[in-house]
């Protein structure tokens, strides 16, 4: 009898854990959605139909604490619940195609945060889910065509760098084109991933998609480490800050290279964030200025 | 060879009927294990019914069958004898490994249940860095920094007024490059100036990027 009472006890004490642990992240979030005073305001039937794509883009596996965050976002800015439906469905679907999701969940976060009318959130979601599938095919070709994958979600990674990328009009050639002279020298996907990162913000800066691939190609050729794509960029940025036209940049960065020595080394911080690392500092204290004069140097204010 | 057992008990308590007690014993005979099992219990036996007995009260019955009498009683006793009755602690390493494994899932749960989520960064990681973001605002009511390290919520990096209107906040972050803007009274999004380089935020502004290094 006592050995029975104990076998319970403990078999009880281990399911209330295990239960408590599995849904602490999934039953908490949605359960609180559901008791949400933003959720009571949705009429009782769209709310079961709302509940049902949640809980089916759980299953899929969207994380809860992301839906939770969107529906809740949407229904405090007044997105309608057949809006909050599509783009929790768009979720579904992306993660059901096997595409890496955290781009696409940062961008209906960073739109909800910054208040962007739902239209504009959703056309921009939308094309980013186009451009991830078409990344996902690239960097899958190049990938069966032996290029490694590191440790981690590398090849996530790269996806949503590609994804950027095309978003910002590099054409694919050029990303294939990368692609297919890093694959030659046995380079991990890490450095398609630098390579494209450094593609994409070089076109941010000013730099035309074709200046932009040509420098890339021209630093794969030197043979640059993905440090050095990095403070390549760093470089570029300082230049421009300082007044440099991009063509300046592009004159500098191609006598550089073509000097032979890599120029960049070591390593360091810029910018207006303070590195801290324990009972070391490193970088520039920056400081931002705004406010009073609605956004100093270049800041700019988006107030909406 | 447990039917065999059962019947060794049959043939102690004098329930075995003699053929059977010949088939038995056969068995026993050609089973060392059982013969010495047979022979120890047999010697049990005979030192029981050697022994002095005793006579029992003529209220024992009786006595036992009060204190049975409330069965509901008996049981609560179990239960508390179950909970507060002291017992021996014994344990071994497949216990043990599954004690531990639950409680790191309990703190682990427990954790979780505290951050809500909300941080995908870790202080607790080795390789976190703490990034201090300044902002310079003396009018300013209230200012946070939001970005793709707090899924942009303008509630999880509320900034700190330091002397001269300087806004400021620590936030450990794991390497890698980082979106942010910062947040003036609740509703005005700014991009840092000052920042190391900046991203299209795919609607149209300029995000803030500060970059992480391994150090």
């Amino acid at each position: 009898m006592k050995s029975i009472k104990t076998r319970i006890f403990i078999f009880c004490i281990i399911l209330l854990a295990g239960c408590g642990v599995a849904s602490a992240d999934t039953g908490k979030d949605m359960e609180e959605l559901r008791l949400s005073p933003e959720m009571s305001a949705v009429p009782l039937d769209e709310r079961e139909s709302l509940l049902k794509i949640l809980n089916d883009a759980v299953k899929a596996g969207v994380p809860s604490t992301d839906i939770a965050l969107i529906v809740k976002r949407g229904l405090a800015r007044g997105w309608e619940s057949k809006s909050i439906k599509e783009s929790v469905l768009l979720l579904t679907k992306t993660e059901q195609q096997g595409l890496p999701l955290t781009s696409l969940l940062d961008r209906f976060h960073q739109g909800q945060a910054k208040g962007v009318p739902f239209e504009r959130v959703s056309a921009s979601a939308n094309k980013l889910t186009e451009k991830l599938s078409a990344a996902d095919g690239m960097v899958g070709s190049l990938m069966r065509g032996g290029m490694k994958e590191g440790k981690g979600d590398e090849k996530g990674k790269t996806i949503q760098t590609v994804a950027r990328a095309m978003e910002r009009s590099v054409p694919d050639a050029a990303v294939m084109q990368i692609g297919a002279k890093l694959m030659k020298s046995n380079s991990p996907l890490s450095k398609l991933d630098a390579a494209v990162s450094t593609m994409t913000n070089a076109i941010e800066m000013g730099m035309q998609p074709a200046q932009a691939s040509k420098m890339m190609n021209m630093a794969i050729d030197k043979g640059y480490s993905e440090t050095d794509m990095m403070m390549m960029e760093r470089e570029m940025f300082s230049m421009m800050r300082d007044g440099a036209t991009m063509n300046d940049v592009m004159r500098n960065m191609e006598t550089m290279m073509n000097s032979g020595g890599m120029g960049f080394s070591g390593s360091g911080m810029g910018g207006g964030a303070m590195i801290h690392n324990g009972t070391g500092m490193s970088g520039s204290p920056g400081m931002t200025h705004g406010g009073s004069g609605m956004g100093g140097g270049g800041g700019g204010m988006h107030g909406r | 060879m447990d039917n065999d057992r059962e019947l060794i008990h049959k043939l102690l308590d004098g329930g075995l009927p003699s053929d059977e007690t010949a088939a038995l014993m056969k068995r026993v005979n050609s089973d060392p294990d059982l013969l010495e099992e047979f022979t120890l219990l047999k010697e049990a036996v005979t030192v029981i019914e050697k022994s002095e007995r005793k006579q029992a009260s003529a209220s024992f019955t009786s006595d036992v069958m009060r204190r049975l009498s409330s069965g509901a009683k008996a049981e609560r006793k179990g239960w508390r004898n179950f909970f507060f009755g002291e017992r021996i602690f014994r344990w071994n390493m497949a216990y043990a490994a599954a004690a531990l494994l639950l409680a790191v899932l309990t703190a682990g749960g427990i954790y979780n249940f505290r951050s809500g989520g909300q941080i995908p960064y870790s202080a607790l990681d080795k390789s976190a860095v703490t990034v201090k973001f300044n902002f310079y605002s003396p009018d300013a009511k209230s200012v946070s920094v939001a970005g793709d390290f707090n899924k942009w919520r303008t509630d999880a990096g509320v900034m700190r007024r330091e002397e001269g209107g300087i806004w400021t906040i620590k936030i450990p972050l794991k390497p890698g490059a980082y979106n942010y803007m910062f947040v003036m009274n609740g509703d005005a999004w700014i991009t840092d100036p000052e920042a190391a380089a900046y991203h299209d935020d795919g609607f149209g502004y300029k995000n803030s990027v500060v970059r992480v290094d391994k150090l």
